[in-house]
């Protein structure tokens, strides 16, 4: 998570500036602060940064709805991405409050999921090539206005989340398999065929070092969202696109030198998230979290699948590490933290969350 | 200063309402997923696949007999069963998505053309395989269903079937109907067995696999009716509808046929009948039991605009302004419906009423 003093250092004086008199006293008040792409109380799509209670800190609007938010480690500017099959994203600055919006060039959209390279050099985006179907990574040098400087296969079909391993090296990706085109809105076309995976990229080469597909009585899970694990995992969250007669495997962890791995979670608890993980974080205390808007559930589990905690909570999504625990974010606009087995008094917003919360490494 | 507190107590307060858990406690079914399962799901499939059977009947006669009252019955049949397929097409749950079935009936949208390409082989290299029942459903999922069907019957191939020289595609064509006879008699008696989901919808308790709560079965209820009127939205109307004039009816389902604005009326027709015979209003409160009638005001909108242009050619729908008006208020009465749906009876029954409700990423 992002600390307050981080926070302070990257921010400088001129946020606490411009935020309103309420923003900055949650600010100064707060300890950690988290990104999440909202809707506001009069249906405009933000951008919010919120303390871990869920106290707003400030806004900024969004020419459509959002997804995911990532954050460059260098300048401490977030880039708020489209939700597919949207083609913008706004960077914007916290510390002066400048925004710029960038678009996904013809032919091509997002996917709403991006990550900086460790020296905030260069953005990576997840992208649809629409002619074809063929995932995209597109790259854009952040030190010139975003750019966009070239792109890499992602060797499958819709590719989703993605993420930087451990060491920096990679850029791993999930492939959801899942096709769509803008002409048919977010229609699935492919479902029969879909094949999804998880793929290493190298970050200097662009070239696909390592691969993870699934076998054919698994090719309907639709490999999405990542979570960076412990010693060089990282966690997955699959959503199933069958029949839900029988149970999937929904919770694993890749590593580039090994075999991919599903916890061996009980299959009553599977069945509470309805074949669909919307999120997934790792804690501090290394306990994975993943969220079923659908199955309005979320669980904490151990690495080895056993559930430590269950929240009930309609529409709830968004999820991040905080402290030992996590922070998770609902559709009608709760927030809340759970640790250690105990959920804290939801904060109900005045806006509404989206998917996904962000949160910086400390 | 957060205040952690006992996460069963947290769990306690955030179960359902106590109207809803009323009925699970008694020895009487749930009787809105009564409704919903038999009463609709179940019933509509059976009409699929009574019609499916005419149309596997329809086809046998005329391919013995080929002749242009023979095509006429055929094609008037395939309307029957689009419109069959319309009314249940937007229940995507349970046995529907078994081994492709849903993809088996219907395989659109297919904007790279693929599953058009396929058919276009078939009929080209006259494929014998195609023409038996078993190997055709072994064969591409987009070769075996309605929009193979409509191709054969109202594509190129469509006026050779009035003479000996369409043999081979009026056997395909037959061939097709036994397969959509096959598929929906298969999702058919998946949902009459003892132990199917309508047992789960009619009876959600704690021990099923996947309804164990009225409110449960509430939640997919109203997915299938917001996930409906997107598809409605994406996928059968968008293409009609542009800012700059730019449309592109060719690509709209049952161009071919014609049957465009028929399918989507089905569509709408069978969302209405599904939310006015779910008996849904007996769990809102009472005070706030007019918001379905608001609901089937918009659908009758909804319905009565179509059908002023059920009958011109989409071209003409499309590109005229007096058509292009009535397509573009049927998007505004759909995204209405919509938020109808999510935001009041969703909100009213106690369900998830946010923004990104139901539709996750």
């Amino acid at each position: 998570m992002w600390s307050r003093r981080t926070f302070l250092k990257s921010a400088g004086a001129g946020f606490a500036l411009s935020l309103s008199a309420r923003g900055a006293e949650v600010f100064a008040a707060t300890d950690a602060v988290f990104a999440t792409a909202a809707r506001d109380e009069g249906g405009n799509f933000i951008a919010a940064l919120l303390n871990e209670r869920g106290d707003l800190i400030s806004t900024i609007g969004l020419p459509g709805r959002g997804h995911d938010i990532t954050r460059c480690p260098a300048t401490g500017r977030y880039v708020a991405f489209a939700r597919r099959p949207g083609t913008f994203a706004v960077v914007f600055d916290p510390n002066s409050g400048a925004a710029q919006t960038i678009t996904s060039p013809d032919g091509r959209h997002f996917y709403g999921h991006g990550v900086f390279t460790p020296d905030g050099r260069l953005m990576f985006a997840t992208e649809n090539q629409i002619d074809g179907a063929a995932g995209k990574l597109g790259i854009y040098d952040a030190t010139d206005r975003f750019r966009r400087i070239g792109e890499w296969d992602t060797g499958g079909i819709g590719p989703h989340d993605l993420l930087l391993s451990a060491d920096g090296k990679l850029l791993c990706v999930a492939n959801g398999g899942i096709e769509t085109h803008p002409d048919f809105g977010r229609q699935k076309l492919n479902i029969p065929t879909m094949k999804p995976s998880i793929v290493w990229i190298d970050i200097e080469s662009g070239h696909i070092v390592a691969r993870h597909d699934l076998p054919p009585e698994q090719h309907k899970l639709s490999l999405r969202h990542l979570a960076m694990g412990e010693g060089g995992h990282i966690y997955f969250g699959a959503q199933d696109q069958g029949d839900l007669v029988e149970a999937m495997p929904l919770i694993g962890h890749v590593h580039p030198h090994e075999e991919l791995s599903w916890l061996p979670v009980r299959e009553s608890d599977l069945r509470l998230l309805k074949g669909y993980v919307g999120s997934i974080a790792f804690s501090r205390s290394g306990e994975v979290c993943v969220t079923s808007p659908e199955g309005g559930a979320a669980l904490v589990l151990d690495p080895d699948g056993t559930v430590r905690s269950r929240i009930d909570r309609d529409a709830i999504c968004g999820a991040a590490p905080a402290g030992t625990g996590f922070v998770l974010s609902s559709g009608p606009g709760d927030w809340l933290t759970v640790d250690k087995g105990t959920s804290s008094d939801p904060l109900r917003s005045p806006i509404e969350f989206d998917n996904h919360i962000f949160a910086s490494a400390s | 200063m957060l205040k952690p507190r006992n996460l069963m107590f947290g769990l306690a307060c955030l179960l359902p309402l106590a109207a809803f858990a009323a009925p699970a406690l008694a020895e009487e079914p749930f009787e809105f997923g009564q409704n919903f399962a038999r009463s609709y799901i179940i019933n509509s499939y059976d009409r699929l696949a009574a019609e499916a059977g005419l149309m596997q009947q329809t086809m046998t006669s005329l391919c013995a007999a080929p002749d242009a009252a023979g095509l006429d019955r055929a094609r008037t049949q395939f309307g029957a069963l689009v419109d069959a397929w319309s009314r249940i097409e937007f229940v995507r749950f349970g046995p529907i998505l078994t081994d492709n079935r849903l993809e088996r009936i219907l395989f659109f949208p297919d904007p790279r053309g693929l599953g058009l390409r396929q058919v276009q082989a078939i009929l080209s290299g006259e494929d014998e395989t195609a023409t038996s029942l078993e190997s055709l459903r072994a064969k591409s999922v987009a070769t075996q269903g309605l929009t193979s069907l409509e191709y054969v019957l109202f594509g190129d191939a469509g006026d050779t079937l009035t003479t000996a020289n369409g043999d081979f595609a009026c056997r395909y064509a037959k061939t097709i109907a036994a397969a959509i006879v096959a598929t929906a008699g298969e999702v058919l008696a998946d949902w009459e067995a003892p132990d199917s989901l309508a047992s789960e919808l009619e009876d959600p308790e704690d021990d099923n696999a996947d309804f164990r709560s009225p409110r449960e079965v509430l939640n997919e209820f109203i997915g299938v009716m917001v996930h409906g009127l997107e598809n409605i939205r994406d996928a059968r109307l968008s293409m009609l509808v542009s800012e700059t004039g730019d449309v592109n009816p060719r690509i709209a389902l049952f161009y071919r046929s014609g049957l465009t604005m028929r399918a989507l009326t089905a569509d709408v027709a069978g969302l209405r009948t599904m939310l006015l015979t779910s008996g849904i209003e007996s769990l809102m409160p009472e005070d706030q039991r007019w918001e379905v009638g608001s609901v089937d005001f918009e659908m009758q909108n909804f319905l009565r605009t179509a059908g002023e242009i059920a009958d011109l050619p989409l071209d003409q729908v499309a590109r005229d302004d007096d058509g292009q008006g009535k397509v573009r208020y049927l998007v505004i009465v759909t995204n209405s419906l919509q938020r109808l749906v999510v935001e009041q009876l969703a909100a009213e029954l106690g369900l998830a009423a946010g923004f990104s409700a139901l539709d996750g990423d």
